[in-house]
């Protein structure tokens, strides 16, 4: 069933035909052509614009051809294109471009076609014609230049010149994101710069049609402006005049910069090239050919260029206001043949002298010459422009005005590994950095290095600035609003301050009910005996007792965990404060610090501050505290510090009648008050502590704690003997200049009696017990298999030395036992062979601890006996 | 007060915490540093992973010295229960 | 900041990545940015018979978004400078 005479059936025209049927329409027959289109006079320029008889392909090398592939793709392909950088077709263009703004200009002018209105034509090609090739010889500078000859001459000299010029380095484009630097020196040593000659290069003949089309600045295809690209220079050179002539007008086209001359967009430049085509067998009337047609298409595409002038210069300004120091572009722009083989980059040397390469010099050769290639494989694919953009982003990332604020960790990190505060500025180290890391290869010539830093330093400042503007345009009113298609983007509100959608009211009074968390029926205990009338002294050590003192209890007793580090927190920051204070040096203000060490707050029942002793990091920043606070501030904290001793969780923990098995992290935990706090304390004690205040500390613990229980602890038993010993110490230093007062003197027989009184008859109780002792050592995992007892004996040997006579007797009464034990165990180890050095160390270290004391009271123990030190 | 979480995160710095992540995973160590991502560091760390072999619940256990966890993995952070 | 000042010290040294998919890779950090992307120097992948297509990979680059773990070791790092860091990073953020 059909209507229109449509033939369901699917069978071709032809067929149908051959098969007789009539009426039946042959495709061939009846197709007009209407799919072969003619020229079409209004679209002019579409070969020029997508290319004619050039297979694209799908699959595009963007390298110089050196890339794998498919086989079966490009075959249709022009021949497989010379490696050519696009750099150096940039390079050639921006050159170009720069060398001929006025013909731009002209260009602009929005002259009539020539051949269209008339006979002047001849007279304008003229005029053009000698302007563009003067200023193809003053490169860098546009200048105008006079007479033909001038030119003439000028382009021989150039063409000798570039034979001996030479070429750049082929790996310098690539390798350096920061182009400034190595771009340098490139031109200052030749005056061409840019104009290197590759005289070996193989140019494959260019596709007549490209000259049929040439002259139009948006050429076609990628694979022949690739080896298009250098040589046009080159061939421009070698060429005739003519050629120049042709070329310039082309040069014109493309939109011209304002100097100082920028480098424009990679497309515009890429489409330039085409036109370079010229074959060193072209004849002159082709380029006569060319050229009219040329001026003939001139005009109407004046107002393409015009356009593409507006969308260029809008990019320039982006760019200028994007780098205010306009990029040195001619420097920039070193065309990098890759293929250029070594003998050139010898060039010069060489010249004349061939000494033949030998083999190693080869192999080098080829090395080079392959890490060269790898690298130019992708070289040019952005320009210089691009790269500096790229650089100067991430630095602006990295690179930060104030280091300590932002890259605190790493900068402190790095001070303390040197050990030394670095000399240098963050940011020339950076610099430095950047630029070691990148390589300057600048031929190997060490004033490059400099001018290489230098760059970089004014780049990463560049960088700094625009960091350091980036954040303060946003900080700028604080409702940046920002207009979303919905409404307003509040700035107000963001993800660390998301409005609140609940709001939960929050009681005060249930935050005490909420620190205290444990439940257990030694709390129950604790909490009955707080309403309890006591004695302050004895309800303490009432505490201290007990089976064991609870740490959680003593915490919510002083606010509750959460309480406690938050003040711990809060100091923490004081500190860092306090230090990035002293560090931009301003006077620090330790109001606040002092403040949270909640030292002086006697609204708990314990004290905060011996709370904060409780946790490690608590511990641990302590003597950086100690920079800030005054000589008062610190004497008020030992005294409060002695006073809740009791409470100290160290205490608690380093006693054997409280923690008969401590674990190993305890024991960690008492080394570190040993390391840390215990050296605060003598170390002001040492250095600005009077006597009278030494008293005070040690009234503090006589008063309020437990003395004998503190003498169970070995942290408790060190305190106490610094203390003790310090105030004896005072007592005989003479140098002081004056004596003790009497004052000073009874205050301190008086303290010691009644430090005497508080232990007398339970000195026995400072030795732990032999389990324990024997689980220290297991917990310790050391090598030592006794129990390092020389704190106990420097204790009653500081006790001792303080004391009267009738002290001593005291003393040695109590402690006889153990001395003697102390004895038999020394002499135990002398039995089995005394060539074994751990155990005759350990016999000696029995005697000396144990001569500790006994020295004191002239005493001397020594191979099983004690005998009258001499 | 403005106690953000993260604020009261602050609080157990250098202390035993107990960080539960997205796959049945759990680690227990000691808080050394953290950002507004979540982005974690804990030294001394037991990581559990909890997984069902052949219908029955398989539990791995694996210490580091130091580890660095990514912020986006992680859904909760609170001190252990034991510790 | 905070953690990519963090990774820059870490630079040089030898430490082992976890990714989400579970492959673990030993490896010497040679780069990281603000993102925690890292860039790994001469792999060497712990589980290569479940992941045999790294066996050729010397150097690669890794999203940072794709990271479980990266395990260190405590030698590499100063914990009291990085909880101090720690602070410093919610001190400033909070202004």
């Amino acid at each position: 069933m059909s209507f229109f005479g449509f033939d369901a059936t699917g069978r071709k025209p032809r067929e149908r035909k051959q098969q007789g049927e009539e009426d039946s329409l042959d495709f061939e027959e009846t197709y007009q052509g209407l799919g072969d289109y003619e020229p079409e006079e209004d679209d002019l320029l579409n070969d020029e614009t997508f290319g004619t008889g050039a297979d694209l392909g799908t699959d595009f090398d963007f390298g110089y051809g050196k890339g794998e592939l498919g086989a079966g793709s490009g075959s249709g392909r022009a021949p497989a294109p010379a490696p050519v950088s696009y750099a150096s077709i940039a390079n050639a263009k921006m050159n170009r471009q720069a060398d001929c703004k006025p013909g731009f200009e002209q260009s602009l002018d929005m002259q009539p076609m020539e051949s269209l209105w008339g006979n002047s034509s001849g007279n304008q090609q003229q005029q053009v014609q000698p302007q563009a090739p003067t200023q193809f010889q003053a490169p860098p500078q546009v200048q105008q230049q006079g007479a033909p000859n001038v030119e003439g001459l000028a382009i021989q000299s150039l063409d000798r010149q570039q034979q001996m010029a030479m070429p750049p380095q082929p790996g310098f484009y690539g390798m350096q994101p920061p182009q400034n630097p190595g771009y340098g020196f490139i031109p200052q040593g030749f005056p061409q710069g840019q104009y290197q000659q590759f005289p070996g290069q193989n140019i494959p003949p260019v596709i007549p049609n490209q000259f049929g089309n040439a002259g139009f600045p948006n050429q076609p295809v990628n694979p022949q402006e690739q080896f298009q690209q250098v040589p046009p220079i080159m061939y421009n050179q070698t060429q005739g005049n003519i050629a120049h002539h042709m070329q310039h007008p082309q040069m014109a086209m493309p939109p011209m910069q304002n100097q100082p001359p920028v480098q424009p967009q990679q497309p515009h430049q890429q489409q330039l090239p085409p036109q370079y085509l010229p074959q060193q067998h072209q004849q002159d009337q082709q380029h006569q050919q060319q050229h009219q047609q040329q001026q003939v298409f001139q005009q109407p595409h004046s107002v393409d260029t015009a356009a593409r002038t507006q969308a260029v210069r809008s990019t320039q300004d982006y760019e200028h206001s994007n780098s205010p120091t306009p990029v040195p572009t001619e420097s920039e722009q070193v065309p990098t043949p890759p293929h250029t083989p070594r003998e050139y980059r010898r060039g010069p040397r060489r010249f004349g002298t061939q000494d033949p390469l030998t083999d190693e010099e080869l192999r080098r050769l080829q090395i080079r010459q392959s890490k060269v290639d790898k690298i130019l494989r992708h070289s040019g694919v952005m320009t210089p422009r691009d790269k500096d953009f790229i650089t100067r982003y991430q630095l602006s990332q990295i690179v930060t005005d104030d280091p300590y604020n932002e890259d605190f960790y790493f900068q402190v990190y790095k001070i303390i590994q040197r050990g030394v505060t670095p000399s240098e500025s963050n940011k020339d180290s950076i610099a430095k950095a950047y630029l070691e890391h990148s390589g300057h290869r600048l031929g190997g010539r060490y004033k490059r290095t400099d001018v290489a830093l230098q760059r970089m330093q004014s780049q990463v400042e560049k960088a700094v600035t625009v960091a350091k503007e980036r954040p303060q345009k946003s900080k700028g009113g604080l409702d940046n609003a920002k207009e979303g298609v919905l409404g307003k983007i509040s700035a107000t509100r963001n993800s660390k301050a998301p409005r609140k959608q609940l709001q939960i009211p929050t009681h005060k009074e249930d935050s005490p009910a909420l620190s205290s968390q444990s439940s257990s029926a030694l709390d129950e205990v604790s909490e009955s005996l707080q309403g309890v009338d006591i004695n302050a002294k004895r309800r303490r050590s009432s505490y201290a007792l007990s089976s064991s003192v609870d740490h959680r209890t003593v915490l919510s007793r002083s606010g509750g965990r959460k309480f406690i580090l938050s003040l711990i927190e809060t100091v923490y920051e004081e500190v860092l404060e306090l230090e990035a204070q002293l560090r931009s040096g301003q006077q620090p203000d330790s109001s606040k610090l002092w403040e949270a060490l909640h030292v002086e707050d006697h609204g708990f029942d314990v004290s905060p501050f011996i709370s904060i002793l409780s946790f490690d990091k608590g511990i641990k920043i302590m003597p950086r505290i100690m920079n800030f606070l005054s000589r008062e501030e610190k004497i008020k904290l030992f005294n409060c510090f002695f006073k809740e001793l009791s409470h100290l969780n160290v205490i608690v923990i380093s006693s054997y009648k409280t923690t008969p098995l401590p674990t190993k992290d305890q024991l960690k935990k008492m080394e570190l008050f040993q390391s840390v706090f215990l050296k605060i304390i003598v170390s002001f004690l040492s250095s600005s502590a009077e006597f009278l205040e030494v008293m005070s500390l040690l009234i503090n613990v006589i008063q309020n704690n437990n003395v004998s229980f503190i003498t169970t602890s070995r942290i408790g038993l060190n305190l106490i003997t610094v203390l003790i010993s310090r105030a004896a110490l005072m007592k005989q230093d003479v140098s002081r200049g004056k004596l003790l007062s009497s004052v000073e003197v009874s205050t301190w027989s008086e303290v010691y009696d009644r430090l005497f009184t508080s232990l007398e008859t339970k000195l026995t109780a400072i030795f732990p017990t032999p389990e324990y002792m024997q689980h220290a050592i297991s917990v310790y995992e050391q090598d030592s298999t006794q129990y390092d007892q020389s704190y106990i004996w420097q204790f009653l040997a500081s006790l001792a030395l303080s004391g009267k006579l009738n002290h001593q007797r005291i003393l040695i009464d109590e402690v006889r036992d153990e001395i003697f034990e102390v004895i038999s165990k020394a002499e135990e180890l002398n039995a089995p062979s005394q060539q074994d050095p751990k155990l005759a160390y350990q016999r000696n270290k029995f005697y000396q601890d144990l001569n500790l004391f006994l020295n004191v009271m002239g005493l001397v123990a020594r191979d099983g006996e004690i005998t009258e030190l001499k | 007060m403005s106690d953000t979480p993260l604020d009261l995160l602050k609080l157990n710095l250098d202390e035993r915490v107990y960080v539960k992540l997205r796959d049945a995973r759990e680690l227990v160590g000691t808080l050394q540093a953290f950002d507004s991502h979540c982005n974690i560091v804990l030294s001394d760390s037991k990581e559990t992973i909890y997984e069902l072999v052949e219908g029955d619940l398989k539990t791995t256990e694996r210490f580091s010295e130091m580890i660095f966890v990514r912020g986006g993995l992680v859904a909760l952070v609170t001190t252990p229960e034991d510790e | 900041m905070l953690l990519f000042s963090f990774f820059k010290t870490l630079v040089d040294h030898e430490v082992k990545v976890e990714l989400k998919n579970g492959i673990e890779l030993t490896g010497t950090l040679k780069s990281v940015d603000q993102f925690l992307n890292l860039k790994l120097d001469n792999i060497s992948s712990n589980n290569n018979e479940k992941y045999p297509h790294l066996s050729s990979v010397r150097n690669m680059f890794i999203r940072g978004s794709t990271v479980r773990y990266v395990h260190l070791k405590k030698s590499m790092v100063d914990t009291n400078l990085l909880q101090d860091a720690t602070r410093r990073e919610l001190m400033s953020e909070r202004k």
